[in-house]
């Protein structure tokens, strides 16, 4: 017996006998270089769609069908029928998006989209589409909301959350749509269609109550008390308190790529945050200023030993 | 497979009642030192990088309450305060080389402090360059890819700022690949890092020659592409590079493709589209299966 299984046998985690081995899945650069080339294909799949449906109803009935036969492709053995099936069902979605009339009316179409996307994912086991379809489902619903896109930090942080710590028994996948998502939500914001958002602390306050609930989660109170520190003081930069949140969730899960995505979105943020419109640049250096001093306190009064 | 991809997949198929729990017991999952350790690293990088990144955005503002000379007075004093606690502590250990990355940013502070006080005419690469030429030595003298990765996007930057040829950027990160390779091939993150950038900027040399015939890039990225997959694969296997290069080739013969077909026949609109889907889908997915299949070995 697989000493792994026997060891969670002892501690009663698992019940019987192992299952039939399978091969471990494609390791993040390649799950990367797949949803990359996805994208490009999808792009050119639209075109067809686009030139082949010219009127609105006929490419929402054709791009849902592309949709669903793209579903079918991805439950597919074969590489290259899941890769075309990937492609397809985004290149579907485009269609439908286009056919729901996106140009007339953006905000309610995005909105309606955002919502059709829950059900694909649902039908699927395959993690890139799961995640696809998580993000992209979490960004239109930014997009639709405009001014007010800062309110969908809620639901990103919420979702990673309850998929890495509440529920960990939901694919992960699921998750790392949502975190993408949330760091993509505050560019978004700042390089959008609205660059004054109408709830600018919103995105803040709400991605700290997630890093507070992550620091309840591994440290209990003490950490909490720690994290509501930060978070106050990271209100006006929601994307330095995203970052955080994803980097505890990302090493306390044992999940490297989110901690990578934790490391990068921070950097990222930091970079454009220097151009944000929302507050002058004397505000946002005193908020850097403050976190990095409150941080190094922290670490100086939490950890005297790393000191000597 | 790891412990930790055997624990994910039994949990995926709903044999496993408490992930955490189980990553706990297979030591996958930190225990209270490896948290000490993580946050007290966490804490000190990212408060590091904030201050330095506060500081710098102070003096971006151009406040005209605070006069020149204390302006100078505080960057030098941060700079001097850094240095002094990098050489009292030695540079062992994580906050001195902290200080150092700090004193690093306040090196580029204080020369863009000059260039607003004395309006000297200088163009931006210059303080890029001479920012990223200064801060060699501690590179040299902190021993961790930390700074050294900070003088490579300098560098990068300076290029941008030049602006350069694209050419530039692939020697570049070429050669920073290259040394890190030859000179610290333990810890891949820095490695794999200038590697990416080797890439996307070998990828840009490929699309500026099949977009505009006259630029001579075609040889060195012929050259670059085979090496490359040739030395990941036989010499020092990295799968993540490996990943990179084939990235780059999808793109170009993609890029390839389009232009052949398009320039060829622009009335099969439709058809030409659906050839490329269907060329890039077909070069991913043999990508994906020689990456997985080179995993197994």
């Amino acid at each position: 017996m697989n000493p792994l299984w026997q060891q969670l046998v002892e501690a009663d985690l698992v019940i019987g006998d192992p299952p039939p081995p399978e091969p471990a899945g494609p390791a993040w650069y390649v799950h990367a270089l797949l949803s990359f080339a996805a994208w490009v294909a999808a792009l050119f799949l639209t075109i067809v769609l686009v030139a082949f449906f010219r009127f609105e109803g006929a490419l929402a009935i054709g791009g849902t069908l592309a949709c669903a036969a793209g579903l079918a492709l991805l439950r597919s053995p074969s590489p290259f029928l899941t890769q075309l099936g990937l492609a397809a069902s985004i290149a579907g979605q485009a269609g439908l998006l286009f056919g729901l009339g996106v140009f007339r009316d953006f905000n309610r179409t995005a909105a309606v989209m955002a919502a059709i996307l829950i059900l694909p994912s649902l039908l699927t086991t395959n993690p890139i589409y799961r995640a696809w379809c998580t993000g992209a489902s979490i960004l239109l619903l930014a997009a639709a909301l405009e001014q007010w896109s800062p309110l969908t930090i809620a639901i990103a942080a919420a979702l990673v959350t309850f998929v890495f710590l509440v529920q960990p028994q939901i694919p992960r996948a699921y998750g790392y749509g949502a975190a993408i998502a949330l760091v993509a939500i505050d560019l978004l914001t700042h390089f959008g269609r609205n660059p004054h958002p109408q709830a600018p602390y919103a995105g803040g306050l709400l991605a700290g109550l997630a890093l507070v609930y992550t620091a309840h989660h591994f440290f209990g109170l003490q950490g909490s008390v720690y994290a509501a520190l930060i978070s106050l003081i990271l209100i006006p930069a929601p994307g330095v308190a995203a970052a955080l949140l994803i980097l505890l969730i990302g090493f306390g899960c044992a999940a490297p790529t989110l901690t990578g995505l934790g490391i990068a979105a921070g950097l990222a943020y930091l970079s454009h945050f220097y151009y944000s419109l929302s507050f002058t640049l004397l505000n946002k250096s005193l908020v850097l200023m403050a976190t990095g001093l409150t941080l190094l306190a922290l670490r100086w009064f939490l950890f005297p030993k790393e000191n000597a | 497979m790891s412990p930790r991809a055997q624990i994910l997949q039994w949990a995926e198929q709903g044999h496993v009642h408490d992930i955490s729990q189980a990553l706990q017991l297979a030591q996958v999952a930190p225990n209270r030192e490896k948290w000490q350790a993580f946050l007290s690293r966490l804490m000190l990088a990212t408060g590091t990088l904030l201050l330095g990144a506060g500081i710098i955005f102070f003096f971006a503002y151009n406040w005209k309450v605070l006069p020149p000379f204390a302006r100078f007075a505080i960057v030098e004093i941060l700079l001097i305060a850094a240095f002094a606690f990098a050489w009292i502590k030695g540079i062992e250990t994580a906050a001195s080389r902290a200080a150092l990355f700090f004193a690093a940013l306040m090196t580029g502070a204080l020369f863009a402090l000059i260039g607003q006080t004395y309006q000297m005419g200088a163009d931006p690469w210059q303080l890029f360059a001479l920012w990223a030429a200064l801060i060699v030595p501690w590179a040299f003298a902190a021993q961790k890819p930390d700074l050294w990765l900070l003088t490579l996007v300098l560098s990068n930057v300076a290029l941008a700022a030049y602006p350069a040829d694209l050419a530039c950027y692939a020697l570049l990160n070429l050669a920073a690949q290259a040394l890190w390779e030859w000179f610290a091939p333990q810890n891949r993150l820095a490695p794999r890092l200038a590697g990416a950038a080797t890439a996307l900027a070998f990828s840009a040399l490929a699309l500026a020659q099949i977009f505009d015939r006259a630029q001579p890039f075609a040889v060195a990225y012929l050259l670059w592409l085979p090496a490359t997959l040739v030395i990941f694969t036989r010499f020092r296997r990295d799968l993540f590079l490996i990943a990179a290069a084939l990235l780059s080739a999808i793109v170009a013969i993609t890029c390839l493709c389009a232009r052949a077909l398009f320039r060829a026949s622009s009335s099969d609109f439709i058809f030409n589209s659906f050839l490329i889907a269907v060329i890039v889908v077909a070069l991913s997915a043999a990508s994906a299966k020689w990456l997985q299949h080179l995993a197994k070995e």
